[in-house]
């Protein structure tokens, strides 16, 4: 019999590790669309995951969750001028120092944010913090995505491993179309990822009736 | 996007190695999997060192094409992926080399950061229903064919060119379903 003839389904089974690859710390993300491409992730520092997304602009600050709904939207706090007149009045020449160095140390410090793209979850409130939680553990937890024998030993597998969430994220706000191969029933989704801030494409193919991944692969 | 064929540099392999090839066509998915036998070698001092830290073991990854290739330098293969579709292969009788030196190979490509090299590689699929042996011809028809073969695993075989350039890859005693043994 040939390859083409074999007709049985594979077993799907389930996945339950967390956001890490086995063994590894690398960061990955896959955002949705209604994120602005310049906003930085929220990275957060137990799971080593991007949980969301924050941007600072035009006088405020936005905070998106990892399904792309704005959590919180707010007021940036007004600054002091890099050179302030009380400096000088409270303090003569050293007061004035002391000013500006403050404000070049202001300064350096949100442009590290900035050129990193990356921000903490120290900075926002808690209410933040576990709305966005809330949407990221849903997507590490159980649910109805199961693997083939084969996709999850390459699950395990360090260079190949793809955390779940991102494969989720991926069936979320990715390009549906028909797999290529034309196997009956199987959905091909495509969308950038980026790992460890360097983008690739990201496939799976998902089997529609059972949410099983058939593969997935990115380049 | 490079679309030149990898050149290899090959290694001497001093341990058994059979792979577990097999085809599910339920899942258009070519999988074979890389199984070491015979005893492990005692770690070298800094892999004692690097396992003491916690630091994980390199693993590569090359992707030709369709083909996705991983395994753990230097040149140790660890698994083949590819998805295909028994309707676009071709018939085809596999010569499989009666002698063929038993090396890895370690691709002399360019990684990223990520330890991923994409050459964008066209390659015939063809199949040996006797043999059960499914045979990936790099370059497509313009490529001759390879000038000598040395064995990867038991029942997998890399073909090269004059200038070390890999020509095919051919996988033998492909089995169906997913590959035994793995779960």
């Amino acid at each position: 019999m040939e390859p083409g003839a074999y007709s049985g389904d594979e077993d799907a089974v389930e996945w339950s590790a967390g956001a890490r690859p086995p063994g590894g710390s690398d960061v990955f993300e896959v955002r949705p669309a209604r994120v602005p491409p310049g906003a930085a992730s929220i990275v957060d520092e137990a799971s080593g995951a991007v949980i969301g997304y924050r941007e600072d602009s035009g006088g405020v600050w936005m905070v998106w969750d990892l399904d792309g709904a704005l959590v919180e939207i707010g007021e940036l706090p007004l600054e002091a001028p890099l050179l302030d007149p009380i400096d000088l009045l409270s303090g003569g020449l050293t007061g004035l120092l002391r000013g500006a160095l403050r404000g070049a140390a202001r300064g350096a410090a949100g442009g590290a944010i900035a050129g990193a793209g990356r921000a903490g979850v120290r900075a926002l409130a808690t209410r933040t913090v576990l709305a966005l939680h809330r949407v990221f553990r849903g997507l590490i937890g159980p649910g109805s995505l199961k693997f083939t024998a084969t996709t999850a030993t390459r699950m395990a597998t360090p260079g190949r491993h793809v955390p779940l969430h991102i494969l989720r994220l991926a069936i979320r706000h990715g390009k549906q179309m028909a797999d290529p191969q034309g196997v009956l029933g199987a959905v091909k989704y495509v969308a950038p990822m980026w790992r460890n801030g360097k983008q690739y494409t990201l496939e799976v193919i998902v089997r529609a009736r059972d949410s099983t991944v058939l593969h997935f692969h990115y380049e | 996007m490079p679309s030149v064929r990898p050149e290899l540099r090959l290694s001497p392999r001093d341990r058994p190695c059979r792979a577990h090839c097999s085809f599910d066509a339920a899942a258009a998915l070519f999988s074979a999997e890389f199984e070491l036998a015979g005893p492990e070698p005692a770690p070298r001092w800094v892999e004692q060192v690097e396992r003491g830290l916690g630091i994980r073991a390199r693993t590569m990854r090359l992707v030709l094409g369709d083909l996705d290739i991983t395994f753990a330098p230097p040149g140790q293969l660890v698994a083949v992926d590819m998805r295909t579709s028994p309707t676009l292969w071709q018939r085809a009788r596999a010569q499989v080399p009666a002698e063929a030196p038993a090396l890895w190979f370690d691709p002399v490509v360019e990684f990223d950061d990520n330890e991923l090299c994409v050459l964008d590689v066209a390659a015939v699929t063809s199949w040996d229903p006797d043999a059960r042996a499914l045979m990936l011809r790099f370059g497509g028809g313009e490529v001759d064919a390879p000038l000598r073969w040395f064995a990867l695993a038991d029942n997998v075989y890399a073909g090269l060119d004059a200038g070390a350039r890999l020509c095919e890859l051919m996988f033998t005693r492909v089995g169906q379903g997913p590959a035994p043994g793995v779960h």
